[in-house]
C-alpha cells in the first residue's frame, strides 16, 4: 500500500478548483435556470489569454484580470443576449444551447491557440510548505483556500444579501418574482457574472494546475457538473462535498497502475451513480403542463410511399452514379457521410420522437465497431452476421443505458448520457479497439495492426459505397415504417405528455425501451459499417465531443424530416474533408457549427432540412399555379 | 355506476379530498365546487396519477385503484386534461388510432370504429389534417373522439367547454350530451360553466375542500342554499 497523503492533499486541491467551477454553476442555474456547460470553455479562454498576455511582456497581474474580465464578459453577453431567447424553453435546450456557445469559444480558441501543450506558470509555483510532511504548492493551498471561502461565502452571501433572495426568487418562481418587483434581468445578469467570473478564475487555476490546453479545459466542466449533480444542482454545501470528492478519488487512483488509467472516468461515474441513486423509487410521471421539451416536429404529408419515393430516387442515384464521379477520396468521404447519417437517424428517433436529448450515440456507435471488430478478428464471420451482432450488442447496452432513462427525464437524462460518453471515452482510450489480437480484447501490442476488409460481396470501394447505400437506406426504412405503427403513436403521445400517453393506455416503460433498443441498433450497425470502412477504429477518436457533435449536427441538420441525419452526415463528414481541400481551418467549421446548433434551437427548429423541405414546398406549389397559365401560352 | 367510499387523498398536510363517499349512477354527472375543492384531484385518484391515502373507487363492481394506471384505458376509463392534448405531430385520425391502440376492439374492425368516433364528434372532414392544424374547438373534439372510441364505461372530462365561442360550445353541449347513447359510457364532467352544467347533468355533486357539500339531481343541487354560499353566490351576484 503507497503512501496516499500526498495524493489525498493534492486531490483536495485539485476538487476546491471542481468546487470553484460549481458553485458558479449552481449560483446560474438557480437564479437562471440554465445550466452553463460552456462554463469549462469560457475558463480556457481566460487561461489562454492570460498565457498571451504574459508572453507579450506584460505584468502578470494584467494577464489574470484580463482572463477573468474576457470570460465575465462573454458570459455576460451569453447571459443578456442570446439566453432570453430560449428563456421559454425547457431546461434540456437551455443547456444544450450552451453547448453550441462553448463549440464557439472552443473553436476561437483551438483557431488561435491551436493544440500545442502550455503551461501558466504562476508566482505562487515556486513557494511551498509543508503539510504533515507533504509539500505543497502555494498555488495549490490558495486554490483550496479560495474554492472553500468562495463557497461559504456564496452560501452565506445567498442567505443574507437582498441580491441573494431576489435570486431565491428568481430559483423559486421567475414570473412571480417579476411580478412582485424583483428586477429579474438585473438579478439574471449578476448570476452570470458570477458565474463568469468563477469560470475564469476556476479556469486559470486548472491552467496552472493540469494543463494549458483548451479541449481539456473545456471538457473540465464536467468534474464542476459532477459536483453540482450531488446537490441535484441547487445546493452549494453538496457541491463542496461532492467536489473534493471527485478530486479526492481522482487523485488516490494515481498509484495504482490497474485503475490509474481509468481514473479521469471518476467524474463521469461518480456522477452517474449519484444520478441514479437519486432516481430510485418508482416512475414519475413528468406534469402535464411541463415546458414541450422538443419543438412541434415537421407536418407529415401524403402516404409513406409519397414521402419516401424522393429519398428512394436520390438513394438510387447517388449509389449509382457517385462511384463514377467521385475520386477515391470524396467516395471514402461520401462513404463515411452515409455511415454517420445513419448514427444522426439514431439520434434523431430519440430526440425528435420521444423529446429525448441522448448525448451517448456516438459511444454506442463505438460499441457496434468494437464487436464487429472483435467478432471478425476472432472468428472470421461473414461481415453482415458481424454487423448485425454489433447492432444487437449496441441496442443491449442502448437499452440498459437508457434504462436510468426510466424514471428520469429532461435534463437529467442528458447529463447521465453525456456521463456514459464520457465513460466510454476513458475506458475506450485506455484499451482500444481489437485488431487481430488474442484474447478478450483482441489487440495486438507489437506488431502491425490487422485490418478488417471490406465484405466480399463488396470488396471494391465503389462496391462497398453501394453496400453502405443500402444497408443505411434499409436503417431509414425500418425507422419511417416503425413510426406508422402502434410503437410511433405511442412515442408521439408519450412526447405529447406522459400522463396523457398514461391515459389513453400507452405503456410508457417499454415504448421507451423499444425506441432505446432501436436508437442503440442503428448507431451500432452505424458503428460497424465504419470500422469495416475505414479497416479498424481507433480508441482515441471517441471523446465525449463527438456524441455532443453528434447531437448537435442532427439538430442541426433537422431531426424532424428524414433527410435531416443526411445533412448531418454531410456537416460532420463532407464539410472537414471540403476545408481541408480548400486548407481552411478545420476549427473555423467548429464555430460555424456551434453557432449553427444556437440558431437552429433559437430560431430554426426544424433544422436544415425543414427549411429545405419548406423551400421545396414553395416552389413545388407556384409550379402548379405557374403549369395552367405556361401550357395556355403554349397553346 | 361509479361507487366511491371513504376516498382520502393527502397532499403533505392538506386533504384534497376529505373521506368522500358517493354512488355515481346518472348518465352525465356533474362535478362542480370552487377552486381547489378537488374536482381534478378525484380525476387524477381515479386515473392513477394522485395515490389515495384511503378509500376505494369501484366501478361496475370492479376496485378501480387496484388496476395498473395504464391498464385502465383499456378498463374503460378515459379522459380529457384542463389544457388540450392533442398529439401535434398526429393525423387526427392517428391521434384516435394512438388510443385505439391499447384498449381491445372486441372484434370490429379498427377503421370503423375510428370512422364512427370521428363522425360522431363531426370531425370526419378533417381526418388527414395533422394535430398541430386544429384550432381550440377542434382540439378538443379529437380529445372527445379518443375517449368515445371502442366502448369505454366512464369518460371525464375536465372543462372541456373552457375558451369555445358559443356556437362552438353549442356542438360541444351536444356531443357531450350523446356520448352516453354513442357508447354507453357514464360521463363525468368537471366545469365552472354553471350553463353547461345544468343543460348536460342529470346528476350534480358539489365539492368544497374536498368534502361533498351536495349531490343529488342537477337542478335541486343549484338551488341549495349550502351550495350558492360555497361556489354559486359569486356567479349569480356576478350575473345580476
Amino acid at each position: 500500500m503507497p503512501d496516499l497523503s500526498p495524493f489525498v492533499i493534492s486531490g483536495l486541491c485539485t476538487g476546491a478548483v471542481y468546487v470553484l467551477a460549481g458553485v458558479g454553476l449552481v449560483v446560474l442555474y438557480r437564479a437562471s435556470g440554465v445550466l452553463n456547460l460552456a462554463q469549462g470553455a469560457l475558463g480556457a479562454l481566460g487561461a489562454l489569454l492570460a498565457w498571451q498576455i504574459a508572453q507579450i511582456g506584460l505584468p502578470e497581474w494584467v494577464g489574470w484580470i484580463a482572463g477573468i474580465a474576457s470570460a465575465t464578459a462573454l458570459a455576460l453577453f451569453y447571459g443578456r443576449v442570446i439566453a432570453p431567447r430560449l428563456a421559454h424553453s425547457d431546461p434540456i435546450i437551455r443547456a444544450v444551447a450552451t453547448l453550441g456557445f462553448a463549440l464557439v469559444v472552443l473553436g476561437f480558441c483551438e483557431f488561435f491557440w491551436g493544440e500545442w501543450p502550455r503551461s501558466l506558470r504562476l508566482p505562487s509555483d515556486g513557494i511551498g510548505f509543508y503539510v504533515f510532511g507533504v509539500r505543497v504548492i502555494a498555488t495549490r493551498a490558495i486554490a483550496f483556500g479560495l474554492g472553500v471561502a468562495v463557497a461559504l461565502g456564496m452560501i452565506v452571501f445567498l442567505n443574507r444579501s437582498r441580491l441573494g433572495l431576489s435570486m431565491r426568487a428568481l430559483a423559486n418562481d421567475r414570473e412571480i418574482s417579476g411580478l412582485v418587483g424583483v428586477p429579474v434581468l438585473r438579478v439574471d445578469a449578476w448570476a452570470w457574472v458570477i458565474s463568469g467570473v468563477l469560470s475564469g478564475v476556476s479556469g486559470i487555476f486548472l491552467a496552472n494546475m493540469l494543463k494549458l490546453q483548451a479541449i481539456p479545459l473545456t471538457y473540465l466542466v464536467v468534474p464542476a457538473v459532477a459536483a453540482a449533480i450531488l446537490g441535484r444542482l441547487t445546493s452549494l454545501t453538496a457541491v463542496v462535498v461532492g467536489g473534493l470528492a471527485i478530486g479526492v478519488i481522482e487523485a488516490i487512483a494515481t498509484p495504482f497502475p490497474e485503475i490509474a488509467g481509468y481514473r479521469s472516468a471518476t467524474p463521469f461515474v461518480f456522477a452517474a451513480l449519484v444520478l441514479l441513486w437519486y432516481q430510485r423509487g418508482g416512475l414519475v410521471l413528468s406534469r402535464i403542463d411541463q415546458f414541450r421539451s422538443v419543438p412541434s416536429s415537421f407536418e407529415a404529408v401524403g402516404t409513406l410511399w409519397q414521402q419516401l419515393r424522393v429519398g428512394i430516387a436520390a438513394a438510387a442515384i447517388v449509389a449509382i452514379v457517385l462511384p463514377y464521379v467521385a475520386s477515391a477520396y470524396w467516395l471514402k468521404t461520401f462513404t463515411g457521410v452515409t455511415i454517420i447519417a445513419l448514427c444522426s437517424l439514431s439520434v434523431s428517433v430519440l430526440y425528435a420522437q420521444l423529446g429525448m436529448v441522448s448525448l451517448c450515440q456516438y459511444a454506442l456507435f463505438g460499441v457496434g465497431g468494437w464487436v464487429a471488430l472483435r467478432l471478425y478478428h476472432g472468428f472470421h464471420i461473414p461481415f453482415e452476421i458481424d454487423l448485425l451482432a454489433g447492432g444487437i450488442a449496441a441496442s443491449i447496452f442502448g437499452v440498459i443505458f437508457g434504462l436510468p432513462a426510466l424514471r428520469m427525464r429532461g435534463l437529467f437524462f442528458a447529463l447521465i448520457t453525456l456521463m456514459i460518453a464520457g465513460g466510454f471515452q476513458v475506458f475506450i482510450s485506455a484499451t482500444g479497439f481489437p485488431d487481430g489480437g488474442p484474447g478478450w480484447s483482441g489487440k495486438i501490442y507489437a506488431g502491425a495492426r490487422e485490418f478488417i476488409p471490406h465484405p466480399p460481396i463488396a470488396t471494391t470501394d465503389a462496391a462497398f459505397f453501394r453496400y453502405v447505400v443500402v444497408v443505411v437506406a434499409l436503417g431509414f426504412l425500418a425507422v419511417m415504417l416503425i413510426e406508422r405503427t402502434r410503437a410511433g403513436r405511442a412515442w408521439a403521445l408519450i412526447r405529447r405528455s406522459e400522463p396523457v400517453a398514461v391515459a389513453v393506455g400507452v405503456n410508457i416503460v417499454w415504448y421507451k425501451v423499444v425506441a432505446f433498443a432501436l436508437a442503440g441498433f442503428l448507431a451500432g450497425v452505424s458503428g460497424g459499417l465504419m470500422a469495416a470502412n475505414v479497416g479498424q477504429l481507433d480508441g482515441r477518436g471517441f471523446p465525449a465531443s463527438e456524441s455532443i457533435m453528434m447531437f448537435a449536427l442532427t439538430v442541426i441538420g433537422g431531426a424532424f424530416h428524414w433527410s435531416g441525419p443526411i445533412f448531418a452526415g454531410l456537416l460532420l463528414r463532407a464539410v472537414p474533408s471540403l476545408l481541408t481541400d480548400w486548407h481552411v481551418d478545420g476549427n473555423l467549421a467548429i464555430m460555424v457549427f456551434g453557432s449553427g446548433l444556437l440558431h437552429a434551437l433559437i430560431t430554426a427548429p426544424q433544422g436544415v432540412s425543414g427549411q429545405v423541405v419548406a423551400l421545396s414546398r414553395r416552389f413545388a406549389a407556384k409550379l402548379s399555379a405557374a403549369m395552367p397559365r405556361i401550357m395556355e401560352r403554349k397553346l | 355506476m361509479i361507487e366511491i367510499r371513504g376516498l382520502t387523498v393527502e397532499f403533505g398536510g392538506v386533504r384534497g379530498l376529505n373521506d368522500l363517499s358517493v354512488d355515481i349512477g346518472a348518465k352525465i354527472t356533474g362535478l362542480v365546487g370552487p377552486n381547489g375543492a378537488g374536482k381534478t384531484t378525484l380525476l387524477n385518484v381515479m386515473s392513477g396519477f394522485v395515490r389515495r391515502s384511503a378509500g376505494t373507487v369501484m366501478i361496475d363492481g370492479e376496485d378501480l385503484l387496484r388496476i395498473p394506471m395504464n391498464r385502465r384505458a383499456a378498463f374503460g376509463l378515459r379522459r380529457t386534461f384542463q389544457t388540450e392534448q392533442v398529439v401535434e405531430n398526429l393525423s387526427v385520425r392517428n391521434n384516435v388510432a394512438a388510443a385505439l391502440d391499447n384498449v381491445p376492439t372486441k372484434g370490429r374492425a379498427r377503421r370503423d370504429l375510428i370512422g364512427e368516433a370521428l363522425n360522431y364528434v363531426g370531425m370526419t372532414r378533417q381526418a388527414e389534417r395533422v394535430g398541430v392544424s386544429l384550432n381550440a374547438s377542434e382540439r378538443r373534439l379529437v380529445e372527445i373522439a379518443r375517449c368515445v372510441v371502442a366502448q369505454p364505461r366512464v369518460v371525464m372530462m375536465d372543462e372541456p367547454g373552457a375558451g369555445l365561442s358559443e356556437s362552438e360550445a353549442e356542438h360541444l353541449r351536444n356531443v357531450i350530451v350523446g356520448v352516453p347513447e354513442f357508447c354507453g359510457a357514464q360521463v363525468l364532467l368537471v366545469d365552472h360553466d354553471v350553463d353547461l352544467i345544468s343543460t348536460t347533468c342529470h346528476e350534480t355533486l358539489v365539492l368544497d375542500f374536498g368534502s361533498k357539500i351536495a349531490f343529488g339531481p342537477t337542478a335541486e343541487v343549484l338551488k341549495d342554499p349550502k351550495v350558492r354560499a360555497a361556489y354559486l353566490g359569486t356567479v349569480t351576484d356576478e350575473a345580476a
